[in-house]
């Protein structure tokens, strides 16, 4: 025996993309390096400042490459922040000094950069105000990058080529990192900063490598190669794993290697039930990156864009070239696929900080959607018109949030009208076949379904707001989650006369709400005639495989019978005993049954 | 030398981007131009010292252009102050 065993130590996080992984850790928290100091002979300065000045230049090129990228991933407003990290780097507070050391001591260059970046850091932590910490961090990414430039020979591209599988254990990784590592060679990776819906959690995701964020490695004894088990299902990462841990692991991996094979074999196939209708899948999306998942997952189209998220993390408006850019990059990716972009869904948890909406009483009956495009003419015509734009490259629709009148849809049809004629008059191209259509949502447009749909050609069921209308349940209420029953008849009675309006008029019916992604409710709306369910990407294979074990005649006396219960309770049981056994069988682990919705 | 005293309206301070707007506009004249706050003199045209001055919503800054276009200096920052440090 030599030495004491290595503590096992288990970490709570949160799980940011499925899977596990046992492998050795790989630590990635380079500003941890000690840099060394050396003394440079006097004849040999220049050289080392040339060498300072050709990693500021390489450094300079990597992250105008990552601004690029994420302009075009992410979006142009995300993307500006990399400005502000290139003229870090040129600054000369920063390089002069630096220079001037290099001169005067003759320190290395890294030793030298890596003294002048803690000195304003600590002239940083002097001060007070609510900047310190973000300004730490964009000088910390940018010094890194420099520092480590320079303690690469610089033949050796970048560090991150690792010869074999790890798990990466970081504080900070961004998506521009774990793009340059070998895909092969990441079993897994953990983050100390961002959730589930941080963009490299959702880049982990569509990459297919298992994620654990909120894992802070301060304080905990870690070398690099000790061996880490990564759960990345329930967010647990072990240090030190027992051969128990092990053994459990490797079956949990088995397992899920196993299901994913099978899912992926699903990929390629169509979702028809068994005597032949076709249910389009499709995807629910927030950010244009997502459009990889959902390639990846094999949907039809994307059946809801929530493009109010170009608006949510920013202060001022995007321009029209900026969404044109966003809604053209997903028209493009899924082409020939359609993409539904749904207009700016603001208010109620969603505001929009350039609007300057205030917090309401009584947010989600307020100043929200379509009624805050329609006050607001010219931010609503600007993204109209980048919609309008896109559409002549791509299979694009339209859609409109929140209609709870036909005042609001004919309004806002004439606006598209006077968007089509400024198009036309600049001679810009678009599609002139558009598809349009509206949510119902609210009770008023199930009730007024009739003329409506006389108005458009699609209707997109959006299931959270008629729930909460319906029943008068404020879903973000946690004292009234229980009521906020998705399952009550009061809202199955009018899914189904919305779908028989959409059915008579001969236009389609979508559902794009949380009850789309929920097997059991997808099966009654399947039996009710529902023409596309659209859904988080990530459950969009298990559905696909309900779809194909499923017939739509035994889904439509399912829902005749569903149709005919008076309470929730007699709906939900109704359905777990007809089908809570065919999902076990079928491994549909899925059953979220009551969840609070995410917006 | 021409100076002006600006306050920073904008909902949240001279962050990383207003900052990196400031010594954009600032490096495009051949005048020195200075902000100083509470007595701290910071080079407009280095984002660092922008990043010093940690000038927060309601801060008062005196601006202090000098050179042969100081007057267009002075015009170009405090247009930048007053669009809230927009972008577009």
């Amino acid at each position: 025996m030599s030495g004491p065993k290595p503590k096992r130590v288990v970490l709570q996080g949160v799980p940011a993309s499925p899977g596990f992984a046992i492998g050795p850790a790989y630590l990635l928290h380079p500003e941890d390096r000690v840099v060394k100091k050396r003394v440079i002979p006097p004849e040999k300065v220049e050289q080392e400042v040339a060498r300072l000045k050709r990693a500021l230049d390489k450094a300079h090129k990597e992250i105008l490459g990552i601004k690029t990228r994420i302009s075009g991933d992410v979006g142009e407003y995300e993307a500006r922040i990399f400005d502000t990290h290139m003229m870090m780097l040129q600054d000369s507070e920063i390089v002069d000094a630096v220079i001037k050391d290099i001169h005067d001591n003759l320190h290395n260059a890294e030793y030298a950069y890596s003294a002048r970046i803690n000195g304003l850091a600590e002239r940083f932590e002097n001060i007070s105000g609510g900047f310190l910490k973000d300004h730490m961090s964009d000088l910390r990414d940018v010094a890194t990058r420099v520092i480590d430039i320079l303690m690469l020979s610089e033949n050796n591209l970048s560090y991150l080529d690792v010869p074999e599988p790890v798990i990466i254990l970081s504080r900070n990784l961004t998506p521009s990192v774990l793009s340059q590592f070998n895909r092969k060679n990441t079993l897994g990776l953990t983050t100390e900063v961002g959730g589930k819906t941080s963009h490299v959690s959702i880049l982990a995701r569509s990459l297919e490598i298992p994620a654990v964020s909120g894992i802070s490695w301060s304080g905990i004894d870690i070398e690099p190669g000790q061996t880490v088990i990564l759960d990345g299902t329930a967010g647990y990462v072990i240090i030190n794993p027992s051969l128990r841990d092990i053994k459990e692991y490797e079956i949990k991996k088995a397992a899920f290697f196993a299901m994913e094979r099978e899912l992926s074999t699903l990929r390629d196939l169509e979702p028809v039930t068994t005597d032949g209708k076709y249910i389009e899948l499709s995807a629910n999306i927030e950010l244009p990156i997502e459009v990889e998942s959902v390639l990846q997952y094999g949907a039809d189209s994307v059946g809801l864009y929530r493009s109010e998220f170009l608006f949510l993390t920013r202060e001022d408006m995007p321009s029209e070239e900026e969404q044109y850019q966003a809604y053209k990059y997903i028209g493009e990716r899924m082409s020939p696929r359609a993409v539904t972009i749904r207009t700016m869904d603001a208010g109620g948890d969603k505001l929009v900080p350039a609007l300057k909406m205030a917090g309401e009483l009584n947010p989600y009956m307020g100043w929200r959607s379509i009624r805050v495009c329609l006050d607001n003419r010219e931010i609503f015509k600007t993204q109209l018109r980048a919609v309008m734009r896109a559409t002549a490259y791509s299979n694009i629709r339209l859609m409109f949030p929140m209609i709870s009148n036909l005042w609001e849809i004919r309004e806002t049809k004439k606006i598209l009208d006077e968007v089509r004629a400024d198009l036309d008059r600049d001679g810009i191209a678009y599609n002139t076949q558009l598809e349009i259509g509206c949510m119902v949502e609210v009770p008023a447009a199930v009730v007024m379904a009739d003329e409506l749909a006389r108005e458009v050609d699609f209707f997109s069921i959006g299931t959270n707001d008629l729930i909460q209308f319906t029943l008068a349940v404020d879903r973000a209420n946690e004292k009234i989650a229980e009521l906020f029953e998705p399952n009550s008849p009061a809202v199955w009675r009018q899914i189904k006369s919305v779908i028989e309006v959409a059915r008579r008029h001969g236009i389609q019916a979508c559902v794009c709400g949380e009850m789309a992604g929920d097997p059991l409710a997808a099966i009654v709306l399947i039996g009710m005639g529902i023409d596309e369910l659209s859904m988080g990407p990530g459950v969009l294979l298990e559905m696909k495989k309900l779809i194909r074990s499923i017939s739509f005649e035994e889904a439509r006396l399912c829902s005749e019978e569903v149709i005919k219960l008076t309470t929730a309770d007699e709906i939900s049981t109704f359905m777990r005993e007809r089908y809570g056994g065919k999902l076990m069988d079928l491994g549909i682990t899925k059953f979220p049954g009551k969840r609070p919705s995410p917006f | 030398m021409v100076t002006k005293e600006l306050t920073v309206i904008n909902d949240s301070g001279i962050h990383a981007r207003p900052a990196a707007l400031i010594v954009e506009t600032a490096t495009k004249f051949k005048s020195n131009v200075i902000f100083i706050k509470d007595g701290m003199r910071a080079n407009a045209k280095s984002i660092m010292n922008i990043m010093l001055l940690a000038a927060e919503p309601g801060a008062v800054i005196k601006v202090e252009t000098e050179g042969p276009d100081e007057g267009d200096a002075l015009a170009a920052i405090e247009a930048l102050f007053s669009s809230r440090f927009k972008y577009d």
